[in-house]
Protein backbone atom coordinates (compact mmCIF):
# COMPACT_ATOMS: atom_id res chain seq x y z
CA UNK A 1 0.00 0.00 0.00
CA UNK A 2 3.00 2.58 0.85
CA UNK A 3 4.01 0.97 -2.34
CA UNK A 4 1.43 2.54 -4.40
CA UNK A 5 0.94 5.57 -2.47
CA UNK A 6 4.76 6.72 -3.02
CA UNK A 7 4.12 5.67 -6.68
CA UNK A 8 0.96 7.87 -6.90
CA UNK A 9 2.58 10.85 -4.92
CA UNK A 10 5.44 10.65 -7.33
CA UNK A 11 2.77 12.17 -10.61
CA UNK A 12 3.09 15.40 -11.36
CA UNK A 13 -0.83 15.67 -11.07
CA UNK A 14 -1.01 20.21 -12.14
CA UNK A 15 0.50 19.06 -15.28
CA UNK A 16 -1.41 15.89 -16.45
CA UNK A 17 -4.98 17.33 -15.03
CA UNK A 18 -3.92 20.36 -16.80
CA UNK A 19 -3.25 18.87 -20.44
CA UNK A 20 -6.11 16.23 -19.92
CA UNK A 21 -8.47 19.03 -19.67
CA UNK A 22 -6.97 20.75 -22.60
CA UNK A 23 -7.13 17.88 -24.84
CA UNK A 24 -10.26 17.59 -23.46
CA UNK A 25 -11.41 21.12 -23.92
CA UNK A 26 -9.84 20.90 -27.73
CA UNK A 27 -12.05 17.49 -29.02
CA UNK A 28 -14.96 19.54 -28.13
CA UNK A 29 -14.70 22.29 -29.97
CA UNK A 30 -13.20 20.25 -32.38
CA UNK A 31 -16.06 17.53 -32.25
CA UNK A 32 -18.82 20.28 -32.17
CA UNK A 33 -18.11 21.67 -35.44
CA UNK A 34 -17.40 18.66 -36.92
CA UNK A 35 -20.40 16.55 -36.24
CA UNK A 36 -22.17 19.50 -37.56
CA UNK A 37 -20.75 20.40 -40.47
CA UNK A 38 -22.57 20.99 -43.88
CA UNK A 39 -25.80 19.04 -42.03
CA UNK A 40 -27.71 19.50 -45.82
CA UNK A 41 -24.74 17.73 -47.54
CA UNK A 42 -23.46 14.19 -46.75
CA UNK A 43 -20.63 13.96 -49.64
CA UNK A 44 -19.17 17.29 -48.87
CA UNK A 45 -19.52 16.53 -44.77
CA UNK A 46 -17.46 12.67 -45.28
CA UNK A 47 -15.09 14.83 -47.08
CA UNK A 48 -14.33 17.46 -44.80
CA UNK A 49 -13.72 14.58 -42.14
CA UNK A 50 -11.62 12.75 -43.89
CA UNK A 51 -10.02 15.93 -44.43
CA UNK A 52 -9.83 16.46 -40.72
CA UNK A 53 -8.58 13.60 -39.74
CA UNK A 54 -5.80 13.69 -42.10
CA UNK A 55 -4.64 17.20 -40.99
CA UNK A 56 -5.27 16.79 -37.69
CA UNK A 57 -3.25 13.09 -37.44
CA UNK A 58 -0.91 12.76 -40.17
CA UNK A 59 1.01 16.37 -39.34
CA UNK A 60 1.76 15.29 -35.94
CA UNK A 61 5.20 13.84 -36.50
CA UNK A 62 6.11 17.04 -38.73
CA UNK A 63 4.78 19.65 -35.77
CA UNK A 64 6.68 17.29 -33.45
CA UNK A 65 10.09 17.47 -35.70
CA UNK A 66 9.83 21.05 -35.55
CA UNK A 67 8.82 22.09 -32.33
CA UNK A 68 11.79 19.70 -31.36
CA UNK A 69 14.29 21.71 -33.20
CA UNK A 70 12.80 25.01 -31.72
CA UNK A 71 12.80 24.30 -27.61
CA UNK A 72 11.88 28.37 -26.91
CA UNK A 73 8.94 27.75 -28.90
CA UNK A 74 5.47 26.97 -26.74
CA UNK A 75 3.55 24.82 -29.22
CA UNK A 76 0.32 25.17 -27.12
CA UNK A 77 -0.22 28.46 -27.27
CA UNK A 78 0.14 29.03 -30.70
CA UNK A 79 -2.14 25.48 -31.45
CA UNK A 80 -4.85 27.28 -29.38
CA UNK A 81 -4.85 30.27 -31.51
CA UNK A 82 -5.21 28.22 -34.55
CA UNK A 83 -7.95 26.43 -32.90
CA UNK A 84 -10.46 29.52 -31.84
CA UNK A 85 -9.35 30.94 -34.92
CA UNK A 86 -10.25 28.40 -37.55
CA UNK A 87 -13.07 27.13 -35.52
CA UNK A 88 -14.60 30.80 -35.81
CA UNK A 89 -13.84 30.62 -39.35
CA UNK A 90 -15.80 27.75 -39.93
CA UNK A 91 -18.83 28.46 -37.89
CA UNK A 92 -19.30 32.07 -39.02
CA UNK A 93 -18.54 31.27 -42.61
CA UNK A 94 -20.25 28.08 -42.49
CA UNK A 95 -22.51 28.62 -45.89
CA UNK A 96 -19.58 29.71 -47.50
CA UNK A 97 -18.20 26.04 -48.42
CA UNK A 98 -14.76 26.86 -48.85
CA UNK A 99 -13.92 29.39 -45.88
CA UNK A 100 -15.53 26.48 -43.76
CA UNK A 101 -13.23 23.91 -45.36
CA UNK A 102 -10.26 26.31 -44.95
CA UNK A 103 -11.67 26.67 -41.28
CA UNK A 104 -11.61 23.10 -40.78
CA UNK A 105 -7.73 22.71 -42.31
CA UNK A 106 -6.54 25.41 -39.58
CA UNK A 107 -8.62 24.29 -36.56
CA UNK A 108 -7.05 20.64 -37.32
CA UNK A 109 -3.78 21.92 -37.83
CA UNK A 110 -4.17 23.91 -33.86
CA UNK A 111 -5.81 20.46 -32.78
CA UNK A 112 -2.57 18.63 -33.94
CA UNK A 113 -0.24 21.26 -32.24
CA UNK A 114 -2.40 21.27 -28.87
CA UNK A 115 -1.56 17.28 -29.25
CA UNK A 116 1.90 18.02 -29.61
CA UNK A 117 2.52 20.46 -26.55
CA UNK A 118 0.45 18.25 -24.55
CA UNK A 119 2.81 14.83 -25.20
CA UNK A 120 5.99 17.28 -24.94
CA UNK A 121 4.91 18.65 -21.76
CA UNK A 122 3.88 15.27 -19.87
CA UNK A 123 6.62 13.18 -21.44
CA UNK A 124 8.95 16.07 -19.40
CA UNK A 125 7.57 16.26 -16.07
CA UNK A 126 6.62 12.68 -16.15
CA UNK A 127 10.43 11.47 -15.51
CA UNK A 128 10.35 8.48 -17.13
CA UNK A 129 6.52 7.40 -15.68
CA UNK A 130 3.58 6.66 -18.38
CA UNK A 131 1.18 7.99 -15.50
CA UNK A 132 1.29 12.00 -16.97
CA UNK A 133 0.79 11.27 -20.62
CA UNK A 134 -1.83 8.78 -20.14
CA UNK A 135 -4.30 11.23 -17.80
CA UNK A 136 -3.89 13.66 -21.18
CA UNK A 137 -4.55 11.40 -23.58
CA UNK A 138 -7.33 10.06 -21.71
CA UNK A 139 -9.15 13.34 -21.82
CA UNK A 140 -9.57 13.16 -25.31
CA UNK A 141 -12.14 10.70 -25.28
CA UNK A 142 -14.24 12.39 -22.97
CA UNK A 143 -13.82 15.59 -25.52
CA UNK A 144 -15.13 13.48 -28.64
CA UNK A 145 -18.53 12.10 -26.91
CA UNK A 146 -19.02 15.72 -24.96
CA UNK A 147 -18.35 17.89 -28.44
CA UNK A 148 -20.92 15.63 -30.36
CA UNK A 149 -23.64 15.72 -27.41
CA UNK A 150 -23.52 19.67 -27.80
CA UNK A 151 -24.10 19.20 -31.67
CA UNK A 152 -26.48 16.75 -31.65
CA UNK A 153 -28.31 19.08 -28.95
CA UNK A 154 -28.14 22.21 -31.24
CA UNK A 155 -26.05 23.90 -28.30
CA UNK A 156 -25.14 28.05 -29.09
CA UNK A 157 -21.53 27.12 -30.23
CA UNK A 158 -20.56 29.99 -27.48
CA UNK A 159 -20.73 26.53 -25.21
CA UNK A 160 -17.98 24.96 -27.48
CA UNK A 161 -15.67 27.59 -26.70
CA UNK A 162 -15.96 27.60 -22.73
CA UNK A 163 -14.14 25.24 -21.78
CA UNK A 164 -10.98 26.06 -24.53
CA UNK A 165 -10.98 29.64 -23.32
CA UNK A 166 -10.87 28.04 -19.29
CA UNK A 167 -7.78 25.82 -20.21
CA UNK A 168 -6.35 28.44 -21.40
CA UNK A 169 -4.96 30.28 -18.35
CA UNK A 170 -4.01 26.73 -16.65
CA UNK A 171 -2.23 25.77 -20.15
CA UNK A 172 0.04 28.70 -19.49
CA UNK A 173 0.77 28.04 -15.97
CA UNK A 174 1.94 24.87 -16.81
CA UNK A 175 4.10 25.69 -19.77
CA UNK A 176 5.38 28.30 -17.29
CA UNK A 177 5.93 26.28 -14.24
CA UNK A 178 7.88 23.57 -16.72
CA UNK A 179 10.12 25.84 -17.66
CA UNK A 180 10.90 27.21 -14.53
CA UNK A 181 11.22 23.77 -12.52
CA UNK A 182 13.58 22.22 -15.48
CA UNK A 183 15.02 25.62 -17.16
CA UNK A 184 17.15 24.93 -20.33
CA UNK A 185 16.13 21.46 -19.88
CA UNK A 186 12.29 21.66 -20.41
CA UNK A 187 11.96 21.36 -23.81
CA UNK A 188 15.44 20.81 -25.28
CA UNK A 189 14.86 17.28 -25.99
CA UNK A 190 17.69 17.01 -28.11
CA UNK A 191 20.33 18.10 -25.16
CA UNK A 192 18.25 16.35 -22.18
CA UNK A 193 16.55 13.06 -23.51
CA UNK A 194 13.48 11.53 -21.77
CA UNK A 195 13.71 9.00 -18.96
CA UNK A 196 11.33 6.43 -20.04
CA UNK A 197 13.39 2.97 -20.25
CA UNK A 198 10.56 0.51 -21.10
CA UNK A 199 11.77 -0.83 -24.50
CA UNK A 200 13.64 -4.19 -25.11
CA UNK A 201 17.46 -3.70 -26.95
CA UNK A 202 15.82 -3.95 -29.89
CA UNK A 203 16.63 -2.55 -33.06
CA UNK A 204 14.58 1.54 -32.75
CA UNK A 205 13.20 1.10 -36.66
CA UNK A 206 11.94 -2.13 -35.77
CA UNK A 207 10.15 -1.45 -32.46
CA UNK A 208 8.82 1.86 -34.06
CA UNK A 209 7.06 -0.05 -36.99
CA UNK A 210 5.85 -2.88 -34.34
CA UNK A 211 4.41 -0.44 -31.95
CA UNK A 212 2.95 1.83 -35.04
CA UNK A 213 0.89 -1.26 -36.33
CA UNK A 214 0.13 -2.24 -32.79
CA UNK A 215 -1.91 0.92 -32.55
CA UNK A 216 -3.20 1.08 -36.25
CA UNK A 217 -4.48 -2.44 -35.45
CA UNK A 218 -5.85 -1.03 -32.26
CA UNK A 219 -7.34 2.15 -34.42
CA UNK A 220 -9.27 -0.57 -37.04
CA UNK A 221 -10.64 -2.74 -34.36
CA UNK A 222 -12.21 -0.19 -32.72
CA UNK A 223 -14.37 0.37 -34.90
CA UNK A 224 -15.28 -2.94 -34.79
CA UNK A 225 -15.98 -4.15 -31.91
CA UNK A 226 -19.03 -5.47 -31.30
CA UNK A 227 -21.52 -3.60 -29.38
CA UNK A 228 -25.24 -4.49 -29.85
CA UNK A 229 -25.90 -3.03 -26.55
CA UNK A 230 -25.54 0.41 -27.68
CA UNK A 231 -28.92 1.65 -27.81
CA UNK A 232 -29.32 5.03 -26.02
CA UNK A 233 -27.41 7.76 -26.07
CA UNK A 234 -26.35 7.40 -22.30
CA UNK A 235 -24.90 3.69 -23.75
CA UNK A 236 -22.67 5.72 -26.04
CA UNK A 237 -21.14 8.58 -23.04
CA UNK A 238 -20.36 5.05 -21.10
CA UNK A 239 -18.23 3.37 -23.85
CA UNK A 240 -16.59 6.86 -23.78
CA UNK A 241 -16.24 7.61 -20.51
CA UNK A 242 -14.69 3.96 -19.94
CA UNK A 243 -12.44 4.21 -23.37
CA UNK A 244 -11.04 7.11 -21.76
CA UNK A 245 -10.70 5.54 -17.89
CA UNK A 246 -8.99 2.58 -19.73
CA UNK A 247 -6.37 4.71 -21.33
CA UNK A 248 -5.57 6.58 -18.07
CA UNK A 249 -5.88 3.31 -16.09
CA UNK A 250 -3.37 1.80 -18.39
CA UNK A 251 -0.59 4.52 -17.67
CA UNK A 252 -1.28 4.62 -13.98
CA UNK A 253 -1.46 0.55 -13.86
CA UNK A 254 1.77 0.04 -15.83
CA UNK A 255 3.61 2.65 -13.45
CA UNK A 256 2.62 0.35 -10.61
CA UNK A 257 2.67 -3.11 -11.90
CA UNK A 258 4.90 -3.24 -15.20
CA UNK A 259 3.86 -2.29 -18.81
CA UNK A 260 4.77 -5.44 -19.95
CA UNK A 261 1.93 -6.83 -17.48
CA UNK A 262 -0.05 -4.86 -18.16
CA UNK A 263 0.12 -4.71 -21.42
CA UNK A 264 -0.36 -8.25 -21.98
CA UNK A 265 -3.25 -8.93 -19.50
CA UNK A 266 -5.13 -5.93 -20.92
CA UNK A 267 -5.07 -7.61 -24.55
CA UNK A 268 -5.99 -10.86 -22.91
CA UNK A 269 -8.93 -9.86 -21.52
CA UNK A 270 -9.98 -7.44 -23.64
CA UNK A 271 -11.29 -9.28 -26.39
CA UNK A 272 -12.76 -12.41 -24.59
CA UNK A 273 -15.28 -9.63 -22.26
CA UNK A 274 -16.04 -7.61 -25.68
CA UNK A 275 -16.87 -10.58 -27.57
CA UNK A 276 -19.01 -12.38 -24.56
CA UNK A 277 -20.32 -8.86 -23.34
CA UNK A 278 -21.85 -8.28 -26.93
CA UNK A 279 -25.01 -7.85 -25.16
CA UNK A 280 -24.14 -7.51 -21.44
CA UNK A 281 -23.58 -3.73 -21.13
CA UNK A 282 -20.63 -3.94 -17.82
CA UNK A 283 -18.94 -7.07 -19.33
CA UNK A 284 -18.59 -5.05 -22.43
CA UNK A 285 -17.54 -1.58 -20.86
CA UNK A 286 -14.97 -3.63 -18.69
CA UNK A 287 -13.61 -4.96 -22.00
CA UNK A 288 -13.54 -1.30 -24.10
CA UNK A 289 -11.77 -0.21 -20.98
CA UNK A 290 -8.97 -2.75 -20.66
CA UNK A 291 -9.04 -2.79 -24.81
CA UNK A 292 -7.51 1.01 -24.12
CA UNK A 293 -4.95 0.10 -21.70
CA UNK A 294 -2.58 -0.86 -24.46
CA UNK A 295 -1.90 3.02 -25.41
CA UNK A 296 -0.26 3.77 -22.97
CA UNK A 297 1.95 0.88 -22.96
CA UNK A 298 2.68 1.37 -26.92
CA UNK A 299 3.26 5.42 -26.13
CA UNK A 300 5.91 4.25 -23.57
CA UNK A 301 7.43 2.13 -25.82
CA UNK A 302 7.60 4.41 -28.54
CA UNK A 303 8.97 6.83 -25.80
CA UNK A 304 11.82 4.89 -24.91
CA UNK A 305 12.96 4.26 -28.24
CA UNK A 306 12.72 8.06 -29.26
CA UNK A 307 13.97 9.85 -26.51
CA UNK A 308 15.06 12.50 -28.14
CA UNK A 309 12.13 12.79 -29.80
CA UNK A 310 8.66 13.11 -28.41
CA UNK A 311 6.85 14.57 -30.30
CA UNK A 312 7.86 12.60 -33.37
CA UNK A 313 7.46 9.54 -31.48
CA UNK A 314 3.65 10.90 -30.27
CA UNK A 315 3.21 11.58 -33.84
CA UNK A 316 3.51 7.73 -34.33
CA UNK A 317 0.26 7.11 -32.66
CA UNK A 318 -1.45 9.40 -34.89
CA UNK A 319 -0.21 8.13 -37.91
CA UNK A 320 -1.12 4.49 -36.83
CA UNK A 321 -4.14 6.12 -35.53
CA UNK A 322 -5.09 7.66 -38.99
CA UNK A 323 -3.83 4.81 -41.06
CA UNK A 324 -6.39 2.27 -38.84
CA UNK A 325 -9.08 4.70 -39.56
CA UNK A 326 -8.54 5.26 -42.88
CA UNK A 327 -10.21 1.94 -44.13
CA UNK A 328 -13.34 3.08 -43.07
CA UNK A 329 -13.70 6.14 -44.91
CA UNK A 330 -13.22 3.90 -48.47
CA UNK A 331 -14.72 0.55 -47.34
CA UNK A 332 -17.75 0.16 -45.17
CA UNK A 333 -16.94 -2.21 -41.97
CA UNK A 334 -17.08 -6.00 -42.74
CA UNK A 335 -19.73 -8.09 -41.01
CA UNK A 336 -19.79 -8.87 -37.76
CA UNK A 337 -18.50 -12.40 -37.63
CA UNK A 338 -15.36 -11.39 -40.01
CA UNK A 339 -14.74 -8.50 -37.33
CA UNK A 340 -14.38 -10.84 -34.70
CA UNK A 341 -12.20 -13.03 -36.03
CA UNK A 342 -9.79 -9.73 -37.61
CA UNK A 343 -10.36 -8.59 -33.92
CA UNK A 344 -8.72 -12.31 -32.87
CA UNK A 345 -6.34 -12.41 -34.97
CA UNK A 346 -5.12 -8.45 -34.59
CA UNK A 347 -5.25 -8.98 -30.87
CA UNK A 348 -2.49 -11.94 -30.54
CA UNK A 349 -0.33 -10.13 -32.93
CA UNK A 350 -0.39 -7.13 -30.29
CA UNK A 351 0.13 -9.44 -27.73
CA UNK A 352 2.70 -10.56 -29.32
CA UNK A 353 4.20 -7.23 -30.56
CA UNK A 354 4.30 -6.03 -26.26
CA UNK A 355 6.05 -8.78 -25.68
CA UNK A 356 8.82 -8.35 -28.14
CA UNK A 357 9.22 -4.83 -28.04
CA UNK A 358 8.69 -4.25 -24.03
CA UNK A 359 10.75 -5.21 -21.54
CA UNK A 360 11.07 -3.12 -18.24
CA UNK A 361 8.85 -3.32 -15.30
CA UNK A 362 10.19 -0.56 -13.63
CA UNK A 363 8.85 2.36 -15.82
CA UNK A 364 9.72 5.81 -13.48
CA UNK A 365 12.52 4.01 -10.89
CA UNK A 366 14.92 5.70 -13.08
CA UNK A 367 16.12 6.98 -9.21
CA UNK A 368 19.85 7.61 -11.02
CA UNK A 369 18.29 10.04 -13.63
CA UNK A 370 16.00 11.62 -10.86
CA UNK A 371 18.86 12.50 -9.17
CA UNK A 372 20.42 14.75 -12.01
CA UNK A 373 17.45 16.67 -11.99
CA UNK A 374 17.51 20.41 -10.98
CA UNK A 375 15.26 20.80 -8.10
CA UNK B 1 -21.32 2.37 -41.41
CA UNK B 2 -23.59 2.15 -43.82
CA UNK B 3 -22.34 4.90 -46.07
CA UNK B 4 -18.96 5.74 -47.36
CA UNK B 5 -16.90 8.95 -48.61
CA UNK B 6 -17.17 7.26 -52.46
CA UNK B 7 -20.97 7.31 -52.36
CA UNK B 8 -20.94 10.99 -53.94
CA UNK B 9 -24.18 12.14 -53.51
CA UNK B 10 -25.75 13.81 -57.31
CA UNK B 11 -26.24 17.12 -57.46
CA UNK B 12 -24.56 18.14 -54.30
CA UNK B 13 -21.64 20.81 -53.41
CA UNK B 14 -18.70 18.00 -53.77
CA UNK B 15 -15.41 18.97 -52.17
CA UNK B 16 -13.24 17.34 -54.35
CA UNK B 17 -12.55 13.57 -53.33
CA UNK B 18 -9.28 13.47 -55.52
CA UNK B 19 -7.86 16.51 -53.84
CA UNK B 20 -8.79 14.93 -49.96
CA UNK B 21 -7.15 12.22 -51.01
CA UNK B 22 -3.96 13.46 -52.61
CA UNK B 23 -3.80 15.65 -49.63
CA UNK B 24 -4.16 12.41 -46.85
CA UNK B 25 -1.07 10.89 -49.59
CA UNK B 26 0.97 13.44 -49.09
CA UNK B 27 0.73 14.58 -45.13
CA UNK B 28 1.28 10.31 -44.85
CA UNK B 29 3.88 10.52 -46.72
CA UNK B 30 5.90 13.23 -45.73
CA UNK B 31 4.98 12.37 -41.75
CA UNK B 32 6.29 8.71 -42.36
CA UNK B 33 9.69 10.26 -44.28
CA UNK B 34 9.63 12.41 -40.72
CA UNK B 35 9.62 9.83 -38.53
CA UNK B 36 12.02 7.53 -40.63
CA UNK B 37 14.54 10.64 -40.92
CA UNK B 38 14.04 11.32 -36.79
CA UNK B 39 15.37 7.72 -36.50
CA UNK B 40 17.80 7.47 -38.82
CA UNK B 41 19.82 10.52 -37.57
CA UNK B 42 19.37 9.36 -33.76
CA UNK B 43 20.86 6.47 -35.33
CA UNK B 44 24.29 8.13 -36.14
Amino acid sequence: MEYIRHKLRSIDTFTAVTYCFVHFACEVLCFYIISDIFPDYASLRWSSMLLYDVIAFATQPIIGTYFEGHPDLSPGLYGIFLLIFGALGSLIFADIHWISVVGIIVFALGNAVIHIAGAMSTARVSEGRLSESAVFVGGGSYGVITGKLLAADSVHPFFAFVPVLIAVPFMLAADRRIRCRYNDKAFNFKKYPLEHSIAASKPTGRIVLILGLIVMARGYIGYGLPTAWIKLSIHTILLYVFMGLGKILGGLLSDLFGATRIGVISCFLALPLILIGNNIIWLSLLGIMLFSMTMAVTLGGLFSVMRYNPGTAFGVTTIGLLLGSLPLFFIPMPSQSVCNILNIFLSIFAVWGILYCISENNVGDNKDNKDKLPA
Amino acid sequence: MNMCVLDVVAGEPELSFNYVVLFAVVFVAVGIGCIITVIRKSRS
